[in-house]
Protein backbone atom coordinates (compact mmCIF):
# COMPACT_ATOMS: atom_id res chain seq x y z
CA UNK A 1 0.00 0.00 0.00
CA UNK A 2 1.15 3.41 -1.16
CA UNK A 3 0.51 6.20 0.49
CA UNK A 4 0.81 9.89 -0.51
CA UNK A 5 -0.12 13.14 0.58
CA UNK A 6 -1.08 15.95 -1.66
CA UNK A 7 -2.46 19.31 -0.67
CA UNK A 8 -6.07 18.56 0.42
CA UNK A 9 -6.46 15.01 0.22
CA UNK A 10 -4.53 11.69 1.03
CA UNK A 11 -4.58 9.06 -1.93
CA UNK A 12 -3.81 5.63 -1.21
CA UNK A 13 -2.66 3.40 -3.70
CA UNK A 14 -3.71 -0.04 -2.94
CA UNK A 15 -1.21 -2.59 -4.48
CA UNK A 16 -1.75 -6.08 -5.94
CA UNK A 17 -0.69 -8.84 -3.84
CA UNK A 18 2.02 -10.97 -5.17
CA UNK A 19 1.79 -14.72 -5.44
CA UNK A 20 4.12 -15.25 -2.90
CA UNK A 21 1.93 -13.23 -0.32
CA UNK A 22 -0.93 -14.70 -1.20
CA UNK A 23 0.31 -18.18 -0.91
CA UNK A 24 1.71 -16.93 2.86
CA UNK A 25 -1.52 -16.23 3.64
CA UNK A 26 -3.10 -19.33 1.59
CA UNK A 27 -0.86 -21.13 4.44
CA UNK A 28 -1.92 -19.07 7.39
CA UNK A 29 -5.52 -20.64 6.11
CA UNK A 30 -7.18 -17.75 4.56
CA UNK A 31 -9.92 -18.82 2.22
CA UNK A 32 -10.29 -15.83 -0.45
CA UNK A 33 -6.61 -15.53 -1.13
CA UNK A 34 -6.24 -19.14 -2.00
CA UNK A 35 -9.41 -18.80 -4.18
CA UNK A 36 -7.14 -15.62 -5.75
CA UNK A 37 -3.74 -17.53 -5.84
CA UNK A 38 -6.16 -20.88 -6.97
CA UNK A 39 -7.46 -18.39 -10.15
CA UNK A 40 -4.10 -17.10 -11.14
CA UNK A 41 -2.51 -20.21 -11.16
CA UNK A 42 -4.75 -22.18 -13.77
CA UNK A 43 -4.22 -19.26 -15.81
CA UNK A 44 -0.10 -19.48 -15.72
CA UNK A 45 -0.85 -23.39 -15.72
CA UNK A 46 -3.49 -23.48 -18.79
CA UNK A 47 -1.06 -21.77 -20.60
CA UNK A 48 1.96 -23.60 -19.53
CA UNK A 49 0.33 -27.03 -20.93
CA UNK A 50 -1.55 -25.33 -23.65
CA UNK A 51 1.61 -24.41 -25.29
CA UNK A 52 2.53 -27.79 -25.31
CA UNK A 53 -0.66 -29.81 -25.76
CA UNK A 54 -3.30 -28.68 -28.74
CA UNK A 55 -6.76 -30.81 -27.41
CA UNK A 56 -8.12 -28.40 -25.11
CA UNK A 57 -10.23 -30.89 -23.33
CA UNK A 58 -6.97 -32.37 -21.92
CA UNK A 59 -5.62 -29.29 -21.18
CA UNK A 60 -8.51 -28.11 -19.00
CA UNK A 61 -7.73 -32.06 -17.23
CA UNK A 62 -4.30 -31.31 -16.61
CA UNK A 63 -4.72 -27.53 -15.31
CA UNK A 64 -7.14 -29.55 -12.75
CA UNK A 65 -5.14 -31.63 -11.86
CA UNK A 66 -2.26 -29.02 -11.24
CA UNK A 67 -4.64 -27.33 -8.74
CA UNK A 68 -5.40 -30.12 -6.87
CA UNK A 69 -0.92 -30.53 -6.82
CA UNK A 70 -1.14 -26.78 -5.34
CA UNK A 71 -4.00 -28.48 -2.81
CA UNK A 72 -1.76 -31.06 -1.47
CA UNK A 73 1.87 -29.63 -1.67
CA UNK A 74 1.19 -25.98 -0.95
CA UNK A 75 3.55 -26.93 3.22
CA UNK A 76 6.40 -27.46 0.66
CA UNK A 77 6.33 -23.68 -0.32
CA UNK A 78 8.76 -21.62 1.56
CA UNK A 79 8.17 -18.01 1.27
CA UNK A 80 11.87 -17.05 0.53
CA UNK A 81 11.44 -18.53 -2.84
CA UNK A 82 9.24 -17.56 -5.71
CA UNK A 83 6.31 -18.72 -6.61
CA UNK A 84 6.32 -19.31 -10.11
CA UNK A 85 9.03 -21.93 -10.02
CA UNK A 86 7.00 -23.96 -7.69
CA UNK A 87 4.24 -23.80 -9.86
CA UNK A 88 5.62 -24.93 -12.99
CA UNK A 89 7.50 -27.41 -11.39
CA UNK A 90 3.99 -29.09 -10.57
CA UNK A 91 2.65 -27.79 -14.11
CA UNK A 92 5.63 -30.00 -15.46
CA UNK A 93 4.93 -32.72 -13.33
CA UNK A 94 1.44 -33.26 -14.20
CA UNK A 95 2.01 -32.81 -17.84
CA UNK A 96 4.60 -35.22 -17.81
CA UNK A 97 2.48 -37.40 -16.00
CA UNK A 98 -0.37 -36.95 -18.66
CA UNK A 99 1.83 -37.78 -21.34
CA UNK A 100 3.78 -41.38 -19.87
CA UNK A 101 0.05 -42.45 -19.42
CA UNK A 102 -1.04 -41.46 -23.20
CA UNK A 103 1.90 -43.10 -24.27
CA UNK A 104 1.36 -46.52 -22.45
CA UNK A 105 -1.90 -46.72 -23.35
CA UNK A 106 -0.84 -45.51 -26.59
CA UNK A 107 -3.37 -42.57 -27.75
CA UNK A 108 -3.92 -39.12 -26.55
CA UNK A 109 -7.89 -39.67 -26.74
CA UNK A 110 -9.82 -38.18 -29.70
CA UNK A 111 -7.74 -36.06 -32.35
CA UNK A 112 -9.19 -33.80 -34.45
CA UNK A 113 -8.42 -31.57 -37.61
CA UNK A 114 -6.52 -28.85 -35.37
CA UNK A 115 -4.12 -31.42 -34.24
CA UNK A 116 -3.56 -32.33 -37.57
CA UNK A 117 -2.87 -28.79 -38.59
CA UNK A 118 -0.62 -27.64 -35.25
CA UNK A 119 1.44 -30.76 -34.91
CA UNK A 120 4.34 -29.35 -36.96
CA UNK A 121 4.55 -26.45 -34.60
CA UNK A 122 4.25 -28.43 -30.91
CA UNK A 123 7.13 -29.91 -29.16
CA UNK A 124 9.12 -32.48 -29.61
CA UNK A 125 7.42 -34.93 -27.16
CA UNK A 126 3.87 -34.44 -27.97
CA UNK A 127 5.27 -33.92 -31.99
CA UNK A 128 6.23 -37.52 -31.59
CA UNK A 129 3.05 -38.93 -30.00
CA UNK A 130 0.85 -37.54 -32.57
CA UNK A 131 3.14 -38.46 -35.57
CA UNK A 132 3.00 -41.83 -34.30
CA UNK A 133 -0.82 -41.55 -34.19
CA UNK A 134 -0.17 -39.89 -37.88
CA UNK A 135 1.47 -42.58 -39.45
CA UNK A 136 -0.89 -44.98 -38.29
CA UNK A 137 -3.57 -43.27 -39.90
CA UNK A 138 -1.49 -42.72 -43.12
CA UNK A 139 -0.51 -46.42 -43.36
CA UNK A 140 -4.82 -47.00 -43.59
CA UNK A 141 -5.24 -44.83 -47.05
CA UNK A 142 -4.25 -46.55 -50.78
CA UNK A 143 -1.24 -45.48 -52.24
CA UNK A 144 -3.12 -42.93 -54.37
CA UNK A 145 -4.79 -41.06 -51.56
CA UNK A 146 -1.35 -40.94 -50.30
CA UNK A 147 -0.29 -39.14 -53.02
CA UNK A 148 -2.63 -36.82 -53.69
CA UNK A 149 -2.92 -36.07 -50.15
CA UNK A 150 0.93 -35.38 -49.86
CA UNK A 151 1.12 -33.39 -52.87
CA UNK A 152 -1.97 -31.41 -52.21
CA UNK A 153 -1.90 -30.43 -48.53
CA UNK A 154 2.32 -31.27 -47.60
CA UNK A 155 3.95 -30.04 -50.59
CA UNK A 156 1.27 -27.32 -51.96
CA UNK A 157 0.43 -27.64 -55.00
CA UNK A 158 -2.91 -26.71 -55.87
CA UNK A 159 -5.46 -29.33 -57.33
CA UNK A 160 -4.95 -28.39 -60.90
CA UNK A 161 -0.95 -29.10 -60.48
CA UNK A 162 -2.00 -32.63 -58.95
CA UNK A 163 -4.68 -33.05 -61.62
CA UNK A 164 -2.24 -32.79 -64.03
CA UNK A 165 1.17 -34.38 -63.04
CA UNK A 166 -1.03 -37.32 -61.89
CA UNK A 167 -3.22 -37.75 -65.14
CA UNK A 168 -5.92 -37.19 -63.35
CA UNK A 169 -9.42 -34.78 -63.48
CA UNK A 170 -9.46 -31.93 -61.21
CA UNK A 171 -12.75 -33.04 -59.68
CA UNK A 172 -11.34 -36.37 -59.13
CA UNK A 173 -8.69 -35.11 -57.24
CA UNK A 174 -10.75 -32.89 -54.88
CA UNK A 175 -13.26 -36.31 -54.31
CA UNK A 176 -9.67 -38.29 -53.86
CA UNK A 177 -8.71 -35.63 -51.31
CA UNK A 178 -12.20 -35.65 -49.83
CA UNK A 179 -12.05 -39.27 -48.95
CA UNK A 180 -9.22 -39.49 -48.18
CA UNK A 181 -9.23 -36.49 -45.50
CA UNK A 182 -12.64 -38.36 -44.33
CA UNK A 183 -10.62 -41.86 -43.91
CA UNK A 184 -8.14 -40.05 -41.55
CA UNK A 185 -11.04 -38.42 -39.19
CA UNK A 186 -12.76 -41.50 -39.46
CA UNK A 187 -9.24 -43.46 -38.32
CA UNK A 188 -8.91 -41.16 -35.26
CA UNK A 189 -12.45 -40.86 -34.27
CA UNK A 190 -12.69 -44.22 -33.81
CA UNK A 191 -9.07 -45.15 -32.19
CA UNK A 192 -7.98 -47.52 -35.13
CA UNK A 193 -5.03 -45.92 -34.72
CA UNK A 194 -4.11 -47.02 -31.62
CA UNK B 1 -16.11 -31.35 -12.82
CA UNK B 2 -15.18 -27.70 -13.90
CA UNK B 3 -12.46 -26.01 -13.19
CA UNK B 4 -14.14 -23.25 -11.48
CA UNK B 5 -16.41 -25.05 -9.19
CA UNK B 6 -13.07 -26.80 -8.61
CA UNK B 7 -11.19 -23.57 -7.38
CA UNK B 8 -13.97 -22.61 -5.20
CA UNK B 9 -14.75 -25.93 -3.68
CA UNK B 10 -10.32 -26.32 -2.87
CA UNK B 11 -10.73 -22.69 -1.55
CA UNK B 12 -13.58 -23.91 0.86
CA UNK B 13 -11.50 -26.88 2.68
CA UNK B 14 -8.11 -24.58 3.08
CA UNK B 15 -6.99 -24.60 6.72
CA UNK B 16 -3.77 -23.25 8.09
CA UNK B 17 -1.50 -25.71 7.12
CA UNK B 18 2.26 -26.01 8.97
CA UNK B 19 5.05 -25.20 6.45
CA UNK B 20 7.27 -28.07 5.91
CA UNK B 21 10.34 -27.82 6.92
CA UNK B 22 13.50 -25.80 5.62
CA UNK B 23 15.34 -27.43 3.02
CA UNK B 24 18.67 -27.37 4.70
CA UNK B 25 17.29 -28.23 7.67
CA UNK B 26 15.59 -31.46 6.58
CA UNK B 27 19.76 -32.03 5.20
CA UNK B 28 21.24 -31.00 8.18
CA UNK B 29 19.07 -33.14 10.58
CA UNK B 30 19.52 -35.80 8.71
CA UNK B 31 23.65 -35.28 8.61
CA UNK B 32 23.59 -34.83 12.20
CA UNK B 33 21.13 -38.07 12.79
CA UNK B 34 23.72 -40.10 10.81
CA UNK B 35 26.52 -38.67 12.15
CA UNK B 36 25.43 -39.90 15.60
CA UNK B 37 24.21 -43.33 13.94
CA UNK B 38 28.06 -43.79 12.73
CA UNK B 39 29.54 -43.16 15.76
CA UNK B 40 27.11 -45.74 18.13
CA UNK B 41 27.81 -47.99 15.54
CA UNK B 42 31.47 -47.49 15.90
CA UNK B 43 31.46 -47.45 19.74
CA UNK B 44 29.45 -50.37 19.48
CA UNK B 45 32.09 -52.28 17.34
CA UNK B 46 34.97 -50.26 17.91
CA UNK B 47 37.11 -48.61 15.33
CA UNK B 48 39.21 -50.34 13.30
CA UNK B 49 42.77 -50.99 15.27
CA UNK B 50 45.11 -49.63 12.26
CA UNK B 51 42.99 -46.70 11.70
CA UNK B 52 46.16 -44.44 12.64
CA UNK B 53 48.15 -45.25 9.86
CA UNK B 54 45.61 -45.96 7.93
CA UNK B 55 44.79 -42.05 7.61
CA UNK B 56 48.32 -41.19 6.44
CA UNK B 57 47.50 -44.33 3.17
CA UNK B 58 46.40 -42.25 0.13
CA UNK B 59 44.55 -44.52 -1.40
CA UNK B 60 42.62 -45.22 1.57
CA UNK B 61 41.64 -41.76 2.29
CA UNK B 62 40.74 -40.82 -0.96
CA UNK B 63 38.22 -43.93 -0.62
CA UNK B 64 36.80 -42.37 2.25
CA UNK B 65 36.72 -39.17 1.23
CA UNK B 66 34.91 -39.86 -2.01
CA UNK B 67 32.31 -42.11 0.09
CA UNK B 68 31.78 -39.17 2.28
CA UNK B 69 31.29 -36.37 -0.30
CA UNK B 70 29.01 -38.93 -2.55
CA UNK B 71 26.77 -39.56 1.14
CA UNK B 72 26.90 -35.18 1.36
CA UNK B 73 25.93 -35.07 -2.17
CA UNK B 74 23.41 -37.52 -2.56
CA UNK B 75 21.08 -36.73 0.55
CA UNK B 76 21.10 -32.70 -0.32
CA UNK B 77 19.92 -33.87 -3.73
CA UNK B 78 17.50 -36.58 -2.36
CA UNK B 79 15.91 -33.69 0.49
CA UNK B 80 15.45 -31.28 -2.30
CA UNK B 81 13.48 -34.17 -3.93
CA UNK B 82 10.95 -33.05 -1.39
CA UNK B 83 10.35 -29.97 -2.67
CA UNK B 84 8.91 -29.53 -6.00
CA UNK B 85 10.70 -26.27 -7.31
CA UNK B 86 14.56 -27.52 -6.01
CA UNK B 87 13.80 -30.64 -7.72
CA UNK B 88 13.64 -29.17 -11.03
CA UNK B 89 17.23 -27.35 -10.18
CA UNK B 90 19.56 -28.39 -13.20
CA UNK B 91 22.50 -30.50 -12.04
CA UNK B 92 21.27 -31.26 -9.01
CA UNK B 93 22.61 -35.16 -9.90
CA UNK B 94 26.29 -33.54 -10.35
CA UNK B 95 26.79 -33.20 -6.26
CA UNK B 96 26.34 -37.37 -6.14
CA UNK B 97 27.12 -38.74 -9.08
CA UNK B 98 31.07 -36.72 -9.40
CA UNK B 99 32.27 -38.42 -6.11
CA UNK B 100 30.20 -42.01 -6.75
CA UNK B 101 32.25 -41.82 -10.02
CA UNK B 102 35.31 -41.09 -8.10
CA UNK B 103 34.91 -43.58 -5.88
CA UNK B 104 33.93 -46.24 -8.61
CA UNK B 105 37.07 -45.14 -10.37
CA UNK B 106 39.65 -46.13 -6.97
CA UNK B 107 37.51 -49.39 -6.24
CA UNK B 108 38.17 -50.57 -10.01
CA UNK B 109 42.17 -49.35 -9.88
CA UNK B 110 42.71 -52.10 -6.74
CA UNK B 111 40.43 -54.64 -8.06
CA UNK B 112 42.66 -54.69 -11.30
CA UNK B 113 45.77 -53.87 -9.71
CA UNK B 114 44.50 -56.83 -7.33
CA UNK B 115 44.16 -59.42 -10.52
CA UNK B 116 47.18 -58.48 -12.14
CA UNK B 117 49.32 -59.21 -9.07
CA UNK B 118 47.14 -62.55 -8.70
CA UNK B 119 46.09 -61.02 -5.64
CA UNK B 120 41.86 -61.24 -6.09
CA UNK B 121 40.92 -64.22 -4.19
CA UNK B 122 37.24 -65.18 -4.05
CA UNK B 123 36.59 -67.06 -0.63
CA UNK B 124 35.35 -65.03 2.01
CA UNK B 125 32.20 -64.43 4.18
CA UNK B 126 28.88 -63.07 3.62
CA UNK B 127 28.49 -61.24 7.47
CA UNK B 128 29.50 -57.93 5.25
CA UNK B 129 27.40 -58.15 2.63
CA UNK B 130 24.60 -58.58 5.53
CA UNK B 131 25.57 -56.03 7.59
CA UNK B 132 25.55 -53.15 5.06
CA UNK B 133 21.83 -54.25 4.54
CA UNK B 134 21.24 -54.09 8.34
CA UNK B 135 22.94 -50.76 8.58
CA UNK B 136 20.92 -49.26 5.46
CA UNK B 137 17.87 -49.62 6.56
CA UNK B 138 17.98 -46.31 9.52
CA UNK B 139 19.75 -44.25 7.12
CA UNK B 140 17.77 -44.86 3.91
CA UNK B 141 13.81 -44.56 6.43
CA UNK B 142 15.52 -41.26 7.88
CA UNK B 143 15.73 -39.83 4.16
CA UNK B 144 12.29 -41.57 3.33
CA UNK B 145 10.46 -39.47 6.24
CA UNK B 146 11.65 -36.30 4.95
CA UNK B 147 10.51 -36.94 1.19
CA UNK B 148 7.32 -38.32 2.20
CA UNK B 149 6.69 -35.16 4.53
CA UNK B 150 7.06 -33.05 1.09
CA UNK B 151 5.65 -33.28 -2.30
CA UNK B 152 7.71 -35.17 -4.73
CA UNK B 153 7.65 -34.99 -8.60
CA UNK B 154 10.45 -36.87 -9.34
CA UNK B 155 10.59 -40.41 -7.91
CA UNK B 156 12.96 -42.33 -9.23
CA UNK B 157 15.57 -40.02 -9.05
CA UNK B 158 14.61 -39.24 -5.35
CA UNK B 159 14.64 -42.84 -4.38
CA UNK B 160 17.68 -42.96 -6.44
CA UNK B 161 19.67 -40.40 -4.34
CA UNK B 162 18.33 -41.69 -1.01
CA UNK B 163 19.44 -45.39 -1.88
CA UNK B 164 22.71 -44.02 -2.49
CA UNK B 165 23.16 -41.91 0.54
CA UNK B 166 21.84 -44.67 2.72
CA UNK B 167 24.15 -47.73 1.58
CA UNK B 168 26.90 -45.11 1.26
CA UNK B 169 26.56 -44.75 4.54
CA UNK B 170 26.38 -48.23 5.50
CA UNK B 171 29.79 -48.52 3.50
CA UNK B 172 31.37 -45.78 5.21
CA UNK B 173 30.66 -47.17 8.95
CA UNK B 174 32.02 -50.72 7.63
CA UNK B 175 35.12 -49.39 6.27
CA UNK B 176 35.94 -47.39 9.52
CA UNK B 177 35.17 -50.19 11.94
CA UNK B 178 36.46 -53.30 9.96
CA UNK B 179 39.96 -53.68 10.44
CA UNK B 180 40.67 -55.22 6.28
CA UNK B 181 42.04 -54.02 3.00
CA UNK B 182 41.56 -56.69 0.94
CA UNK B 183 40.79 -55.76 -2.31
CA UNK B 184 38.55 -59.15 -2.95
CA UNK B 185 36.48 -58.92 0.08
CA UNK B 186 36.36 -55.54 -0.76
CA UNK B 187 34.89 -55.65 -3.65
CA UNK B 188 32.83 -58.53 -3.76
CA UNK B 189 31.06 -58.53 0.02
CA UNK B 190 31.45 -54.64 0.50
CA UNK B 191 31.22 -52.78 -3.19
CA UNK B 192 29.14 -55.39 -5.17
CA UNK B 193 25.91 -55.35 -2.57
CA UNK B 194 26.17 -51.78 -2.22
CA UNK B 195 25.76 -51.76 -6.19
CA UNK B 196 22.84 -54.57 -5.50
CA UNK B 197 21.53 -52.63 -3.00
CA UNK B 198 21.16 -49.32 -4.71
CA UNK B 199 19.47 -50.96 -7.31
CA UNK B 200 16.96 -52.62 -5.08
CA UNK B 201 16.37 -49.84 -2.89
CA UNK B 202 15.83 -47.39 -5.85
CA UNK B 203 13.72 -49.89 -7.68
CA UNK B 204 11.94 -50.36 -4.44
CA UNK B 205 11.95 -46.71 -3.00
CA UNK B 206 10.24 -45.20 -6.52
CA UNK B 207 7.49 -47.99 -6.29
CA UNK B 208 6.53 -46.36 -2.72
CA UNK B 209 6.95 -42.79 -3.82
CA UNK B 210 4.84 -43.44 -6.74
CA UNK B 211 2.11 -45.17 -4.52
CA UNK B 212 2.30 -41.82 -1.98
CA UNK B 213 2.28 -39.18 -4.93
Amino acid sequence: MIVRQQKSATIIYMSEPSLEELMVKTQEGCQRSYQRLLEESSLLARTYVSRRLSNQSEVEDIVQEVLLAIHKAKHTYHPDRPYKPWLYALAHYKLSDHLRSAYKRGKTGSLDDTVLNTVADETVTFGDLVGEQIDDAFAELNERQKEILIKTKLEGKSIRETASELGMSESAVKVAVHRAIHKLKKTFGSGEAQ
Amino acid sequence: MKTDSLIESLSKENIPVRRAMHPMIAFGGWLAFITAYIAAYLGFIELRPDLESKLSNNEYLWEIGACLATIIGAAFAASRHAYPDLAMKKYLWIYPVIPLHLFLILILMQVTRAINMGEFDMAHGMECAMAMCMLTILPVTGLYIVLLRGFFIDAAHASFFAALAAVMTAYLSLRLGEATDNVSHIFIWHTVPLIILVIVLTYAGKRLLRKRS
